[in-house]
């Protein structure tokens, strides 16, 4: 989606553009000073001005959404605080109009919800109605005081206070509540609010999970930088009247009438639907008093204190406020791991490795609760039992999902078994996880999604690559290679060097060797890349048993290009699975595998610069809470059960795996018949 | 004679990339197992190692490091990281959970059958209702056995094995392992992780105090769960000596960079694997300085 922020360079706004970016958007980042605008792939620094139409006009042209953050605070004038929060605001609306942009999400502040309002409150709260009255598709969101890791903002004002000062002066009686919010978790709301359709038309009060009065955050706040000063309250009238003095000889007074409002006068605020409608993981306050501790430390250390201090005690950001270059001094992950949208009862059929992988993971993931686990092998029952796993063993998956009734049930089985496992699944009213792939035939697969069609019900499969970040990202980067001319794909492993046994090595219980149990997480990712293909041709060959070892494809797209594919589970020096793409196309190359990708372009697009690009592994966000064999197994289940709870669709459907069942089953028919070209089917 | 306390090293050599388990890329990895599959070649690194600074090396049992500690003269502290979980995950996928650790006892020589014998009469009720508790010890006896060490130092419990447990809140085995570990090997008992910052608070909130814990820090929080600022923040909080691993992130920060953000956010030492050094004895030099 393209996306135009406003107030780029502030300090929410050079983490939204990174959020943005991250998440697969292209993003215009309208700056007045785009050399603070983040410099990265996807993100075009735009100079314009809030106060300049014509600047607004052709940021505006091509986008599909708008985050307006910019605004004037802490700006005594208020006149000018007008211009700048009401006019501009108008200005960019009407330039939005014009260009047909639909959504449109505003940054307000609680200070439009405060009893007495200054004038930055009172030209917010008018700029929340234009954007009500505006016929687009908008959102409006009032971010509490918001803080993060970087050495600016509030957080920062008052480590300054506490390090310079003798005495740390506090406005009125220091029991006004304070909701301090993180500037992630701010962003990971305002980029939902680009693309969800259920948040439009909504107000939502942004307020971070610990609500504290100002003198416990202080305290908090003092403990961390280990520095202790005698606090001095200044009585609110008195504060009122030094802030409209100062005002009245300085344009941007260390206290604003807004910051000694925001210290007195009480918010009216309803934490209820930002955590009914936004499932993230909100960061705790103690949590982000410590990194911001660290963060300070070593901005210190670096001679980077004092710098960027903006706005005042009571401040609530609502936009541009950085003064200086924000620091990540610890990499902090912009993306965050999916979740239940709710509490989830969970149970785990198939205690074998997967299912052991997947009772670990379950048992990390917030509000998941595993209720029953089954295997027809009650000594395998007893061995995740002497793991530690208390959750109720059964013998019989059926006589389990009658006594639990759980929300979700993962099919981590042999793939024979599992059409009728999930079926009981989904009879039960259950979601359901299969293990890949989908089933040991294709007519197994298309009951399977037929009955996932007539129930409703979700249902995912476990094509685990597509969570891996590396190839999730390097998805984003296929449309700038142009028009595909062909492609080549490989899947290797070093497993099978002899007969072995076994249901994995039985064609009639697994439906196949290596690919249907290795490098179907191939196919998945170049049917998530590519499409399905028409038409394929194969050859295999059956070294050590009854399924193939070794198979060799190609397969024809419906453009007309070719797309490659060797897999093989009996290769040298492969210990664990590896993958290589390699896509040709008529703007340039990318070259993707498990280590990272590799972009050459003939000429920039879609956000991705001329010439050569590497992204490895290491340099993308790696959100996953718990690690078991790395990052997929998370996020996998996590966006299954974040779907089985209301949440959006992972990539790994039933009908995107149903599509990869028949590419396979054309593949092994093809082989079969001595690499004849087969059509896919469907 | 008894043994002086145990005191955490500051700096280890790894050995985990003889295994074929690395972040760094496929192709220097394919460097590194290539170039040490060679038992004289492995031998030779090893004592620079120890004489760049290293004051151990931490290594699971493999035919190369069996044959390269034959060969060397000098004792050779082991911090062991058992069982071998690669080569146990690949018999697995073919004999199942259990095939696989029969496989092990089959090829055990009579002396450790002996050892195994008494580790399950000692741990009876536990092996009977397949408790970590009996099943590691056991698994433990197998695995030490084929590693050949003179002078064993400490047993680092493998990451998968730690995490399953960690993840199962199996309170009384992570009691339990360093009493076994102690009383049987008369070596220290750390655990390996790659969920370092929910171990270390885990352990904290049940009062256990290992002797070590081996998991990964570095400047681009790679692998650093449940995320780098919680694991920081639990790093500093704890008393356990951490010994950092992956610091390097996968190749993408110089080594002495990423073992001083280590070293600056708590971490008691680091562990170098092969695959990290460029110049083993320049990188390790070093470090220690």
């Amino acid at each position: 989606m393209k996306v135009l922020v406003t107030g780029a360079s502030g300090f929410i706004g050079q983490s939204l553009v990174s959020r943005l970016a991250a998440g697969g958007h292209d993003v215009r980042a309208l700056a007045r000073r785009p050399e603070r605008v983040p410099q990265r792939a996807r993100v075009e620094s735009f100079i314009g001005d809030l106060l300049d139409a014509g600047s607004l006009d052709r940021a505006a042209r091509g986008m599909d959404a708008v985050i307006h953050l910019a605004c004037a605070t802490g700006v005594a004038d208020e006149a000018q605080v007008r211009r700048v929060n009401v006019d501009g605001t108008r200005a960019l609306l009407d330039a939005v109009q014009r260009h047909g942009v639909r959504r449109f999400v505003f940054v307000s502040t609680i200070s439009a919800t405060r009893e007495r309002m200054g004038p930055y409150g009172r030209t917010k709260r008018e700029g929340e109605a234009m954007v009500a009255h505006s016929g687009l598709e908008w959102v409006t969101v009032r971010p509490s005081l918001v803080y993060g890791t970087a050495p600016v903002g509030l957080f920062a004002t008052l480590a300054g206070y506490l390090r310079a000062l003798p005495v740390v002066p506090v406005i009125g009686n220091g029991l006004i509540e304070l909701d301090p919010i993180h500037v992630d978790d701010v962003c990971e709301v305002l980029a939902q609010c680009v693309t969800r359709a259920d948040v439009v038309g909504k107000t939502y009060d942004l307020l971070g999970p610990d609500r504290v009065t100002f003198n416990e955050f202080l305290d908090r706040l003092s403990r961390e930088l280990g520095i202790r000063r005698p606090v001095l309250h200044i009585p609110g009238g008195i504060a009122l009247m030094m802030a409209s003095v100062l005002g009245a000889f300085s344009k941007r007074p260390p206290v604003s009438v807004d910051n000694v409002l925001g210290m007195t006068s009480p918010a009216r605020v309803d934490r209820a639907p930002a955590r009914r409608d936004f499932a993230i993981r909100w960061t705790p306050l103690v949590d982000g008093l410590e990194a911001f501790g660290r963060g300070a430390s070593d901005a210190v250390r670096n001679g980077a204190a004092g710098n960027g201090i903006a706005g005042g005690i009571g401040a609530e950001s609502g936009g541009a406020q950085a003064r200086g270059p924000i620091t990540h001094l610890t990499p902090a992950p912009l993306v965050t791991a999916p979740q239940p949208l709710r509490p989830v009862r969970v149970a785990v059929i198939g205690l074998g490795k997967m299912g052991v992988a997947h009772t670990a993971v379950l048992s990390m993931i917030p509000d998941c609760e595993i209720v029953g686990i089954a295997d027809r092998h009650a000594q395998l029952g007893r061995t995740v039992r002497g793991m530690g796993y208390q959750a109720p063993f059964f013998t019989s998956a059926e006589k389990m999902l009658a006594a639990t009734r759980p929300d979700a049930v993962m099919v981590c089985t042999q793939q024979d078994a599992h059409l009728a496992l999930a079926k009981a699944a989904l009879e039960t009213g259950a979601a359901v996880f299969v293990e890949k792939p989908l089933a040991h035939t294709l007519a197994d697969a298309e009951a399977l999604a037929g009955l996932s069609a007539r129930t409703g019900l979700p249902v995912s499969c476990g094509y685990t690559l597509a969570y891996l970040p590396v190839f999730a990202r390097a998805r984003d980067a296929i449309p700038a290679i142009g028009t595909l001319r062909q492609a080549r794909s490989s899947m290797y492993l070093s497993q099978v060097f002899g007969p072995r046994k076994g249901w994995m090595y039985d064609p009639a219980r697994s439906g196949g060797g290596v690919v249907a149990n290795i490098s179907s997480h191939l196919l998945f990712l170049l049917e998530w890349y590519l499409g399905t293909p028409l038409e394929v041709r194969a050859t295999w060959k059956k070294h050590y048993g009854a399924v193939e070892d070794e198979l060799h494809g190609m397969m024809t797209l419906a453009s007309g290009a070719s797309v490659g594919f060797d897999s093989s589970w009996s290769v040298p020096s492969y210990p664990f699975s590896a993958v290589v793409i390699e896509l040709d196309g008529e703007n340039g190359k990318l070259l993707i595998s498990n280590d990272g990708f590799e972009l050459d372009l003939g000429e920039a697009r879609d956000g991705w610069p001329a010439g050569h690009t590497r992204l490895r592994h290491s340099e993308l966000p790696q959100p996953a809470r718990f690690d078991v064999n790395g990052e997929g197994y998370y996020l996998e289940d996590a966006a299954f059960l974040a779907w089985a709870t209301g949440g959006p669709p992972p990539p790994t459907t039933v009908e995107a795996a149903l599509r990869v069942q028949r590419t396979m089953d054309a593949l092994y028919r093809s082989a079969a018949a001595d690499g004849g070209p087969m059509r896919v089917v469907g | 004679m008894t043994r002086p306390p145990f005191v955490a090293p500051r700096l280890l050599l790894g050995g985990e990339s003889l295994l074929g388990v690395s972040r760094a890329p496929r192709d220097r990895m394919l460097a590194i197992t290539a170039r040490y599959n060679d038992a004289e070649t492995l031998a030779v690194t090893l004592s620079k190692a120890l004489a760049a600074g290293a004051e151990g090396v931490l290594v699971s049992p493999s035919q190369p490091l069996r044959a390269a500690l034959a060969e060397l003269k000098q004792t050779v502290p082991i911090y062991a990281l058992l069982p071998n979980v690669p080569e146990y995950v690949r018999d697995s996928s073919d004999l199942g959970l259990v095939g696989a650790a029969l496989k092990r006892v089959r090829r055990a020589s009579p002396v450790t059958l002996a050892r195994l014998g008494f580790t399950c009469l000692t741990h009876a009720l536990a092996v009977i209702k397949r408790d970590f508790r009996g099943m590691v010890p056991l698994l433990l006896e197998l695995e030490a056995a084929a590693l050949g060490a003179r002078d064993l130092r400490a047993v680092v419990l493998a990451a998968p094995l730690t995490d399953l447990a960690l993840a199962g809140r199996h309170r009384s085995f992570f009691e339990g392992y360093g009493r076994f570990v102690r009383s049987r090997f008369g070596a220290a008992a750390g655990f390996e992780t790659h969920n370092l910052g929910h171990l270390l608070s885990r352990l904290r909130e049940w009062g256990i105090i290992p002797d070590l814990i081996v998991g990964p820090i570095n400047p681009r929080g790679l692998l650093m769960k449940p995320s780098p600022e919680e694991l920081l923040a639990a790093l500093r909080a704890s008393k356990v000596p951490v010994l950092a691993k992956e610091v390097r992130a996968a190749g993408a920060v110089p080594l002495v960079e990423g073992a001083r953000f280590a070293l600056d956010h708590g971490a008691h030492g680091v562990v170098a694997d092969l695959v990290d050094l460029e110049d083993l004895n320049v990188e390790l030099r070093a470090l220690k300085a």
